[in-house]
């Protein structure tokens, strides 16, 4: 008996196209991410022992998770600052590239200088410079104290004494220290901010003029435009600036936790890679919780224009 | 309105002072004024703080060693010189590592970026079932850290086998591929290298928004899905491609990461600089055994050798901004 074959419909057809597109993709994932992944966490089970060719791994289970929250010195202190630095630092990068990319916005002379310096440090803070920075500004506060590069020292002295004036006048604490916090942190926001700001700028430019002239014949005040028209047209974007940035600052060399880890993996230290994957393991589950958190509150509360 | 005002003026030759006050001290004139200045202090301000680092090491660069301890000199240096700029060449052998860097740096673009745009148009354009949760491990491979796979990935590509072909073949654990060039060609024509996901995701928004009448009018014109995409779709792309081989390219040139793991005897200028210091170290020991380093002066090389390194990226950032920034509003990752 014959059996016929029957043709793809045109969705199916183009469901295969797209299979064979990403077809990259898949095979990376096989060949590298998965099994690399399943690797990573058989070694945060078990401890290397160094053995005269390589090194053997030895099965211990949860151990070394357990060993890593009750018994290290470092981690807990490392992990609870490292995550409140990122509930710090990712709303403060969002509302000055929102409020620099504004002012980008506008006409004026030198705009385009202005964007050109605005986006220099993504290409400035990046790798192996952004490493040397770091080594750089420690070392500046030890040896130049009081010279002109102690911008460390001389950021810190100064929130100091903003956070008087502001407790002074009646701030809550809260308040103030955030506030504070905000000011010596504001040469990493806005190293931080380049990308932010072009798709915040990009987004902006979007936006229809005809919307604006509307509002403003039916009377509407400048105020009401920004917090009526242009915040939420740019939602989504938001939503997708805070993806990054969390991602960003999560995977930053900077980050103290990410040095620890290093160090833990360093040859030096005893080979500990178990004991770093398993620091790096816990790091990750905790970024996706958070992204899984803020990312559903952030999406309802988005307009979407189409 | 300014216009209008001194067509006024010069038809009639004679306003009176108090209407030339009035015209000045207007309200909306003067907080559009107010407005103006204001910009400019955050703007100014603002660069300045992004361009002082730069300033500071570029006043490294030319200054004496002696100038370092010297503290009235704060910007300008009084003795100039171009000795740190030798040394700093000389030992981080900049011609044969800047090449090296920049070979590796357009190489790898180059194949991420055709297995990322390939991918972000599947992504983009079709609809196929599982859509969604692989477009999920898409921004999932951006979200893990390098740290976490790097070292099963070392050992990958160190017995590197493929489903266990080659052990049966040739008896031996695999090949090594470390100090070559395919572990990075590997992970870019797979879409697994630094930051490939933000590719995916920046090129897929582009062709989200691009016309379904294009495509469907190639299509009744007779061109399969392939042609379509290599005629049609590319061509217009070229604005997010530029962004994404800049991103690329800068990101690739900076890292030192993987360049350290893959290629531990090819000398990339990223390494270089990481190595700058035991190199001039270990020069002064080899001229005077019982020499020491000044740390400030190790600062000082640093310095030049960061200027060094991200001089090639600025340069062409500065011929390529001005298509770069025109380049995104154009390209609808908004919009």
């Amino acid at each position: 008996m014959k059996i016929m074959k029957r043709k793809l419909t045109l969705a199916e057809q183009r469901a295969f196209a797209g299979y064979m597109f990403i077809l990259p993709f898949i095979a990376g994932l096989l060949i590298i991410f998965i099994p690399s992944m399943i690797k990573s966490f058989i070694f945060s089970l078990s401890k290397q022992i160094i053995t005269s060719n390589g090194y053997v791994n030895q099965f211990v289970g949860y151990e070394q998770y357990n060993s890593l929250f009750f018994k290290n010195p470092n981690f807990n202190r490392t992990f609870i600052s490292t995550i409140t630095n990122m509930f710090y630092e990712v709303p403060m990068i969002i509302i000055f590239s929102f409020f620099i990319s504004s002012l980008l916005n506008q006409n004026f002379k030198g705009r385009g200088l202005a964007r050109v310096i605005f986006f220099l440090p993504v290409i400035l803070a990046s790798g192996i410079v952004m490493k040397i920075e770091n080594l750089n500004a420690i070392g500046t506060v030890i040896l130049h104290s009081g010279g002109q590069e102690g911008n460390i020292a001389n950021q810190a002295i100064q929130g100091f004494q903003i956070q008087q004036y502001l407790d002074a006048i009646g701030f809550s604490p809260q308040i103030v220290n955030y506030l504070s916090a905000a000011i010596t942190r504001i040469y990493t926001i806005i190293s931080n901010s380049g990308v932010q700001i072009l798709i915040f700028l990009a987004a902006l430019q979007t936006i229809p003029n005809s919307l604006y002239e509307a509002s403003s014949i039916e009377g509407a005040t400048a105020w009401e435009n920004f917090w009526k028209i242009t915040f939420p047209m740019l939602g989504p974007y938001i939503l997708t600036n805070t993806v990054y940035s969390i991602i960003d600052n999560f995977t930053s060399y900077k980050n103290q936790l990410m040095v620890l880890i290093i160090n833990t993996s360093s040859a030096q230290k005893g080979m500990n890679y178990g004991l770093s994957s398993a620091m790096a393991w816990v790091y990750f589950a905790a970024i996706v919780v958070i992204l899984g958190v803020t990312l559903p509150l952030i999406s309802k509360k988005v307009f979407y224009y189409n | 309105m300014k216009s209008i005002l001194n067509e006024n003026i010069r038809k009639t030759q004679r306003i009176s002072l108090t209407a030339k006050l009035k015209h000045i001290f207007n309200p909306r004139h003067l907080i559009s004024k107010l407005n103006s200045i204001l910009r400019a202090i955050i703007i100014i301000g603002v660069s300045y703080y992004i361009l002082y680092p730069l300033l500071m090491k570029v006043s490294l660069a030319f200054m004496d060693q002696q100038d370092m301890y010297d503290t009235s000199v704060m910007l300008v240096p009084k003795h100039f010189t171009l000795d740190n700029i030798k040394i700093v060449w000389k030992h981080m052998n900049y011609i044969k590592s800047s090449s090296i860097s920049m070979a590796m740096a357009v190489a790898i673009t180059f194949f991420q970026l055709i297995s990322c745009t390939l991918v972000a148009y599947g992504f983009g354009r079709f609809e196929f079932k599982g859509k969604k949760v692989l477009f999920g491990l898409v921004i999932f491979t951006l979200l893990v850290p390098p740290q976490t796979y790097i070292i099963p990935l070392f050992l990958q590509y160190r017995f590197f086998d493929m489903f266990g072909i080659i052990s049966t073949i040739t008896g031996k654990r695999g090949l090594n591929l470390l100090d070559t060039f395919w572990p990075y060609f590997i992970n870019a024509i797979t879409c697994m290298g630094l930051k490939n996901g933000l590719y995916i995701y920046m090129i897929r928004q582009f062709f989200r928004n691009m016309p379904k009448e294009l495509e469907e009018a190639s299509l009744i014109d007779g061109a399969g899905v392939f042609k379509t995409f290599l005629l049609i779709m590319l061509p217009s792309a070229a604005p997010i491609l530029l962004t994404v081989g800049l991103f690329s390219f800068v990101w690739q040139w900076n890292d030192y990461f993987y360049m350290n793991w893959f290629t531990p005897t090819m000398n990339s200028l990223a390494k270089a600089l990481d190595m700058l210091t035991a190199n001039y170290t270990s020069y002064l020991l080899s001229v005077n055994p019982l020499a020491e380093l000044d740390p400030r002066y190790a600062l000082l090389l640093n310095a030049v050798g960061c200027l060094m390194v991200i001089l090639p990226p600025v340069i062409i950032y500065a011929f390529l901004q001005k298509y770069f920034i025109k380049s995104v509003e154009r390209s609808g990752i908004v919009g």
